[in-house]
């Protein structure tokens, strides 16, 4: 009896791990042929018509080449820039947020996160192209900033979700014993209650950091002349150069997976629902 | 009592959230000095109290009046009020003197000045040598010593403290009332702090105004809480067993405590339902004709079931579960 | 009195931005590009003809081909998300090191996705095709028809988005108490229907959001057809960018973003409120 339990028990390990085995194969088989693309010359991968599927003659001239025939200096600033811009505008925005939402009553707050990821139903395209014209308009168009200011719409609530479970998680009376002892809102929120949550905080910047890292229908739409990197990604795909475009998407993917590693306790089921079920 | 001066003063506060009534017209005088516990059962409003009082809270109507000065309308750190929160608050991102300097650092003080302070409040509450620890790393005891410490290097017109005994450890919890009293003396400053054990009012206390439905039931000695409840509610509350009542007729009660009763003889008798042994001493719960249950001394472990007899040395009068009088008999 | 009214509303003012923000970034210019979806481009007129104008263009095929794009990458992506999150709701060696491989692919930029994928589903040839070859499988040309091009992009979206339906999944089963499945055991319901009848009924809060998630990214997906396969066949987002990249009015191409919108917030009503009326058939 007690045998058949054992034997029923090694058997449904081995299926849960070959399970697990096959979708992991799955889930990274394409970033095994990005990088085995990246790294090879083009005569053993692209110029095939039914390429190998192991690496052979890795080296470097793909990276070489996107770095000295291409400008690729100007778009990787100017992804980085957009990038560090939406993590500071969402964090300019989002932690005053969420020290507001923080004092408003646990429903009522709750009620207003859900509205702003509802704001991120709206499509990027119908928000992108009326803002073009103003941008346009404006004098922003192509600019890091106007960028910026769009990308940090899809930022936003989950930037102001997570604060705001960092703000909860402190006790209220921290913030009770600064007003016996004078001090002012602002003040209290800047040099107490953003110190406490600060892995929060953090959390929120790269996450923001990241979104905008790899954002493309806004950078397509209003900055398509001075490009951030996933787009110079689509241009060399349209204009036939897919080496380069190799190279460029390698690059873009290498800070992408060590923020997924290093963030990957808090991406979590709950944060991307955005606390619609809270 | 009545010569001394009044240094707090409460008219009419009421406090609603929501729907729900957390203090319902409620007035209180403190007068200079006192130690004074705000008891009650959780949930009946007690640290709203306070956290009116300091003004963290601000009341829906009533005043706050210290020292003759209305103050409902300052902002807290404007009222000179220190408050040690429950479980302390103390900055996590602060070392112990970064805690304890803070609300000086605030007003600008001189680093000097500030120095001076803070030592004289450490030595008096004995922290001198966790100055420069961590606040993550000290003792619960010793937390509550910074709180305090915090707390009286601003010179406030008074104590608040809310819970103040709650997070120590049983052993530690004693010695603590008895310090709270000395630093009480020592600084001839008046203390107000929230409780919901009774034992924790008992000894230490200039009298206890117990809270119950958003307000006071009965401001008074403790002793004469035990002694002469005012309401049949506060007889039930305070004592470690709720005090006996027996029905007298339609409208009046009689209202005892154990120890007031002698077994044995006597015309009174009531049925024992279970023995409590506490201590040295047994305590018979026994129901009387009427249905209640009533509290008495035991000398012994007796069946239950059985029928005793008793009579009683003395016992308040309620009526309408209102204290009327209180009655000695020979 | 006025100080204790300020009180009462500070949170509103720290809130304020934020509610400035989206209001004007995403809630004016929405309303005012449906405006102007509903109004002529020569005289300014209140008028549909954008609207007809577009059925020229193909509309209609690029709202059948959307709809029908994301009920098979929704289709897909919950198939694989279930499954991810039941190897992942079991406590096992190496969990942590499974759990990074699967999520590694939320982190990905779409156009990188779209990038690998046009490398792995060519035109001709391709790794796919040639994998297929070492098991002797004739190549296959995976844009031989409309719907066996959309069935290839469902498939490259799905690699970027299961990892996000897994774990919200994840998230509602792990939520369950076990005392239910040790309870269904003991009555002798086997995987499947322990699965069906205390699974999902238990989570279905978790299902509605990852549909309304993923549904609504599903409808505007963007990157992935456009790098794949270009503007044709027609999807409702690459008809929207296409008049807006070329033709000289922005009209059509609002006009066209107005009907994605529209299915956009119809699909997201109709998965809250279905959800709605099951509560009150259960309750």
């Amino acid at each position: 009896m007690r045998v058949e339990i054992m034997k029923r028990k090694t058997l449904n390990n081995y299926i849960l791990y070959a399970a697990a085995i096959i979708v992991a194969i799955i889930f990274i088989y394409p970033l095994y042929i990005l990088f085995m693309v990246s790294f090879s010359p083009t005569r053993y991968t692209l110029d095939e018509l039914y390429p190998s599927q192991l690496p052979s003659h890795l080296s470097l001239t793909n990276f070489v080449s996107a770095l000295t025939q291409y400008n690729f200096v100007s778009p990787m600033f100017k992804s980085l820039e957009v990038a560090f811009l939406v993590g500071i505008i969402t964090l300019a925005v989002a932690i005053p947020a969420a020290y507001g939402l923080s004092k408003l009553n646990k429903r009522l707050a709750n009620l207003i996160v859900v509205f702003l990821f509802m704001a991120n139903l709206v499509p990027a395209l119908i928000i992108a192209i009326p803002i073009s014209v103003e941008f346009i308009k404006a004098g922003l168009f192509d600019s890091a900033l106007a960028l910026a200011l769009a990308q940090s719409l899809f930022t936003m609530p989950l930037a102001t979700f997570i604060i705001l479970g960092a703000f909860r998680s402190i006790p209220k009376d921290i913030e009770n014993q600064a007003r016996v002892d004078g001090m002012g809102m602002i003040r209290t929120l800047y040099t107490l209650l953003v110190p406490l949550a600060k892995a929060g905080v953090a959390v929120a910047f790269l996450l923001s950091w990241l979104t905008s890292w790899d954002e493309f229908t806004f950078a397509v739409i209003l900055s398509p002349l001075k490009p951030t990197l996933p787009v110079i990604v689509y241009l060399n795909i349209t204009e036939g150069s897919l080496v380069q475009a190799a190279a460029f998407a390698a690059v873009i993917s290498v800070p992408v997976i060590i923020l997924t590693v290093v963030l990957q306790k808090y991406i979590k089921g709950v944060y991307l629902s955005g606390g619609l079920t809270g | 009592m009545t010569q001394k001066k009044i240094k707090l003063e409460l008219k009419h506060i009421t406090k609603k959230f929501g729907k729900n009534v957390i203090l319902d017209d409620v007035n209180l005088k403190i007068y200079e000095g006192e130690l004074f516990a705000i008891l009650g059962p959780s949930g009946t409003g007690k640290s709203t109290l306070l956290k009116v009082i300091v003004g963290i809270e601000d009341p829906d109507s009533g005043s706050v009046i210290v020292d003759g000065k209305d103050i409902t309308d300052l902002p807290p750190n404007k009222r000179n009020i220190a408050m040690v929160f429950q479980n302390y608050a103390l900055y996590p991102n602060m070392n112990v003197f970064g805690n304890i300097s803070f609300p000086l650092r605030l007003e600008g003080m001189k680093k000097s000045e500030i120095e001076k302070k803070v030592n004289d409040a450490a030595k008096l509450l004995g922290i001198s040598e966790i100055l420069r620890s961590s606040v993550n790393s000290i003792s619960g005891g010793q937390k509550q010593r910074v709180a305090l410490a915090r707390a009286l290097v601003r010179d406030p017109a008074m104590f608040l403290l809310d819970e103040p005994f709650s997070n120590l450890d049983a052993r530690v919890r004693f010695t603590a009332r008895e310090e709270l009293k000395r630093l009480r003396d020592s600084l001839k400053s008046t203390f107000i702090y929230v409780t919901h054990d009774q034992r924790e009012t008992s000894n230490i206390t200039t009298r206890v105004g117990v809270l119950n439905n958003g307000t006071f039931q009965q401001i008074d000695s403790f002793n004469n809480l035990y002694e002469t409840p005012k309401t049949k509610w506060v007889g039930d509350f305070i004592g470690n067993f709720p005090m006996g009542f027996m029905q007298k007729d339609k409208t009046h009660l009689i209202g005892f405590r154990p120890e007031w009763a002698v077994v044995g003889k006597g015309n009174m008798t009531a049925k024992l339902v279970t023995n409590e042994v506490s201590g040295n001493t047994n305590y018979w719960m026994c129901e009387t004709k009427g249905g209640l249950m009533i509290v008495l001394v035991g000398n012994k472990l007796l069946k239950v079931g059985t029928t005793i007899h008793f009579r009683l040395k003395k016992y308040n009068l309620y009526e309408n579960d209102k204290f009327v009088k209180q009655v000695k008999s020979k | 009195m006025r100080l204790k009214i300020k009180n009462r509303y500070t949170p509103i003012f720290f809130i304020l931005p934020l509610v400035i923000y989206i209001v004007t970034i995403s809630f004016y210019p929405a309303f005012s590009g449906v405006f102007q979806a509903f109004h002529s481009p020569s005289t300014g007129q209140l008028t549909t003809s954008n609207f007809t104008a577009l059925a020229h263009y193909g509309l209609i095929s690029a709202i059948i081909n959307t709809v029908i794009l994301t009920a098979g990458a929704l289709a897909i992506e919950f198939t694989f998300g279930f499954i991810i999150a039941s190897i992942l709701s079991k406590r096992f060696k190496g969990r942590t090191i499974f759990s990074t491989i699967y999520i590694l692919p939320f982190g990905i930029a779409t156009v990188v996705s779209a990038y690998t994928f046009s490398l792995i589903f060519p035109a001709v040839g391709g790794y796919a095709n040639s994998f297929l070859a070492l098991f002797g499988i004739h190549a296959i040309n995976w844009y031989s028809s409309v719907y066996m091009t959309l069935f290839t992009t469902m498939l490259a979206d799905a690699w970027k988005t299961t990892p996000i339906v897994a774990l919200i999944l994840l998230a509602g089963m792990s939520q369950i108490s076990p005392e239910l499945y040790n309870a269904a055991a003991v009555d002798g319901a086997g995987p499947l229907r322990r699965f069906l009848s205390i699974t999902l009924p238990n989570m279905t809060d978790f299902v509605t959001i990852a549909l309304i998630v993923r549904g609504i990214s599903e409808f505007n997906i963007f990157a992935l057809p456009l790098i794949l396969f270009g503007y044709s066949p027609k999807l409702l987002t690459t008809l929207t960018y296409s008049f807006y990249s070329t033709s000289a009015t922005l009209y059509y191409s609002l006009a066209a973003a107005t009907v994605l919108f529209a299915f956009v917030m119809g699909f997201a009503l109709i998965v809250v409120f279905r959800n709605k009326m099951v509560g009150v058939y259960e309750g």
